[in-house]
């Protein structure tokens, strides 16, 4: 794997973050939980007038389309197996 | 509800607030009177820009073959048309990859900075709904207010 950082250091914003830290790509899942925060967050500020509830709200959900995220992602993984197992054979 | 003064929105100043929207998430939110929900647009909005930004640097932005990322990214305003002016000076049309280049990262800042545009979108088609039919929301006895998801 490639491990070179940029010929004039890194400038953040500019450069990307991945050519000053190696091996990003190993946790790019975890980048799906920020991302569904602020999602969730901005959408349920658009949703309520009355701001008290806000944290509790977007952290269910978070927590709901996280888990119909996974859900999907399983039921995806199982149809891809099945149609590998019955249409080309079983793997070897 | 912070909107007390939630009226200011309708007539000619909900419209240029619409405007102020798009190059200034959140700051549409603030000119009607929403503050509260104008901080949360803001530090929300901008804060996705900018970590697909520190993820992907300038090449997340106006990547070639990838209209649509570009015109979603366009939708945040300012910060996606000062990164557009700036790239060319860092990244040349042709130039090649940069250092370390990890395709999949690339991808998903591209579309951290392109969600923030459509994110910013939602909230203007909100501040378009309020000041199109500023009439305030009449509080029923026993029935919330509040939308439920």
């Amino acid at each position: 794997m490639t491990t070179a950082v940029a010929p004039m250091g890194w400038i953040p914003f500019i450069n990307p973050l991945y050519s000053a830290v190696p091996h990003l790509t190993a946790i790019w899942l975890l980048l799906i939980f920020p991302l569904v925060v602020i999602i969730s967050l901005v959408y349920q500020t658009v949703r309520r007038n009355d701001l008290s509830g806000l944290a509790l709200g977007t952290f269910w959900f978070s927590t709901k389309v996280l888990f119909f995220m996974a859900l999907i992602a399983v039921v995806i993984q199982i149809v891809f197996f099945l149609s590998i197992h019955y249409l080309a054979g079983p793997l070897n | 509800m912070d909107s007390s003064i939630e009226d200011n929105g309708s007539g000619a100043i909900g419209y240029v607030a619409l405007a102020v929207g798009w190059l200034v998430p959140g700051l549409g939110h603030w000119m009607v009177g929403r503050k509260k929900h104008a901080k949360i647009f803001a530090l929300g909005i901008h804060g996705l820009f900018f970590m697909g930004l520190l993820l992907g640097g300038l090449p997340a932005l106006n990547r070639p073959r990838q209209r649509l990322w570009d015109y979603a990214q366009y939708m945040t305003g300012w910060p996606a048309v000062v990164g557009d002016m700036v790239k060319p000076h860092y990244y040349p049309a042709k130039s090649h990859h940069p250092p370390g280049f990890a395709p999949l990262i690339q991808e998903v800042a591209t579309a951290y900075c392109g969600l923030a545009g459509m994110l910013n979108l939602l909230v203007l088609v909100d501040l378009f709904m309020r000041i199109s039919d500023p009439v305030p929301e009449i509080p029923v006895p026993g029935k919330p207010t509040e939308a439920k998801t």
